[in-house]
């Protein structure tokens, strides 16, 4: 808790390094600083408009001010979500660098010119965009979001001498409407190109589009495994092993119902720290691994893969090296 | 589907493997069409050699409860149901009687074709 705590402070204080920046500048610049200061460009030329340095001053310091102020308030204040929280910094951090670079620009430029309407922007734009990228920062020390995740009590009773293995095949009707469409897309797009015999002009798109319908065709049937390896899932049709789970590496399985909107929305999501294969709303597995990092998948019955899993996860049937490979 | 294998039984794994393929279809777990595990990797799965899992196909298939693709694997028959399974429980049964009896199968088959003539 106190090292979650110290991060969360220290993400905020990071938010205030921008704002700190702006009035250091000034307070550095001031006396050497024109009275006008270039604020707009258009294209690659000179300014285009001037603002007085209050008010270009006053205006960057709401800009990366507001962050700053924002951000130590979302480090103490209480019952918002690790992920809500970490949104917030990044959107934040955007935000308050962008201000504080706009300001170090448009006062260093013009302090150099010396006339407002003579700075050229030039390749300092590419520093204005990657300020946006400050918000990364705030971003990445905030504490990791920890899913809620619970373990399934049933288990099932094996004798020493026996082993259990679950298997299913899913199909993800989706994924095939997906492909046809994709199908149908391409044949619209580069089948005058195949037809006149110009595939070489339209290579790359034709690469790019076959391996999209690869892709997704590769999620139309899903064998999905439990058994003393752990949890697999396999393409059914390519036989392309998709999600590998090993045994040991399983803390928690839970047999839960799936909203899409809960795990990024239908077919095969990955976002930080999740990864899921959502193909319709209603029953699932959600498997956390000790990594803390959560993996779900919609089946029709999780409840026989997630009491199996447990099952061998605990030890209660013959594990591997237990027996050798027997022939009956 | 769940199946659970027990080494230290006296049926045959490959015998327990279609006894649950065969349950399976009898609750319904497993619908005409659907498709079974490929033998390999329910061998590697349970632990057993794969030939124990394509003797319990075979069987399943002589039964007609499955059917096998060649290259696509095996597949409940669209004509496997409940009945015919408990038909193929109640053949086996019959089977098993009738040898411990001595019975030798045109003795058995004569037994049927009185049973059905009469």
């Amino acid at each position: 808790m106190r090292a979650e705590i110290t991060r969360r402070s220290l993400a905020g204080a990071s938010l205030c390094v921008p704002v700190l920046v702006v009035i250091i500048s000034w307070l550095a610049w001031r006396d050497a600083l024109p009275a006008e200061l270039a604020s707009h460009w258009s294209g690659s030329g000179p300014a285009d408009d001037a603002m007085a340095v209050g008010t270009l001053l006053a205006l960057n310091l709401a800009l990366s001010g507001v962050p700053a102020v924002a951000g130590v308030a979302v480090s103490f204040w209480p019952g918002i979500s690790a992920r809500a929280r970490r949104g917030t910094y990044f959107f934040l951090g955007v935000f308050g660098g962008m201000g504080a670079v706009t300001w170090l620009l448009s006062a260093g430029l013009t302090m150099q010119v010396g006339d407002p309407y003579e700075v050229v922007l030039g390749p300092w734009v590419i520093v204005s965009i990657v300020a946006a990228g400050y918000g990364l920062i705030p971003f990445a020390i905030s504490p990791k979001p920890r899913f809620e995740a619970t373990d399934v009590a049933r288990r099932f009773e094996f004798a020493p001498s026996e082993t259990g293995a679950w298997s299913q095949t899913i199909t993800g009707n989706m994924f095939a409407w997906v492909a046809i469409g994709l199908i149908v897309l391409g044949s619209v797009i580069y089948g005058p190109a195949v037809i006149d015999g110009r595939v070489s002009d339209q290579f790359f798109g034709i690469a790019v589009m076959g391996a999209a319908i690869l892709l997704v065709a590769s999620f139309i049937r899903l064998r999905v495994t439990a058994d003393w390896r752990g949890l697999r899932v396999v393409s059914a049709i390519f036989r392309i092993p998709l999600k590998r789970i090993r045994l040991e590496a399983i803390d928690m399985i839970e047999a839960a119902e799936l909203r899409p909107t809960e795990w990024g929305g239908w077919g095969y999501r990955i976002m930080p720290g999740r990864s899921a294969v959502i193909l319709r709303k209603g029953p699932g597995l959600i498997v956390t691994t000790t990594n803390q990092k959560q993996f779900a998948i919609t089946l029709d019955d999780p409840e026989t893969p997630a009491a199996l899993l447990a099952t061998l996860r605990d030890g209660n049937s013959a594990a591997p090296g237990d027996s050798k490979e027997v022939t009956s | 589907m769940l199946f659970v294998v027990d080494a230290a039984l006296t049926v045959s794994l490959a015998v327990q493997i279609a006894v649950q393929v065969r349950s399976g279809v009898v609750n319904g777990e497993l619908k005409p069409g659907d498709r079974l595990p490929p033998a390999r990797d329910l061998a590697k799965s349970l632990r057993v050699n794969m030939h124990t899992v394509l003797r319990a196909y075979a069987q399943l298939r002589d039964d007609g409860v499955i059917e096998m693709r060649q290259g696509r694997g095996a597949f409940v028959r669209q004509d496997a149901g409940a009945g015919l399974i408990r038909v193929t429980e109640l053949v086996a049964e019959l089977m098993n009687e009738a040898r411990k009896l001595g019975l030798t199968q045109p003795d058995i088959l004569r037994l049927i074709q009185r049973g059905g003539a009469t």
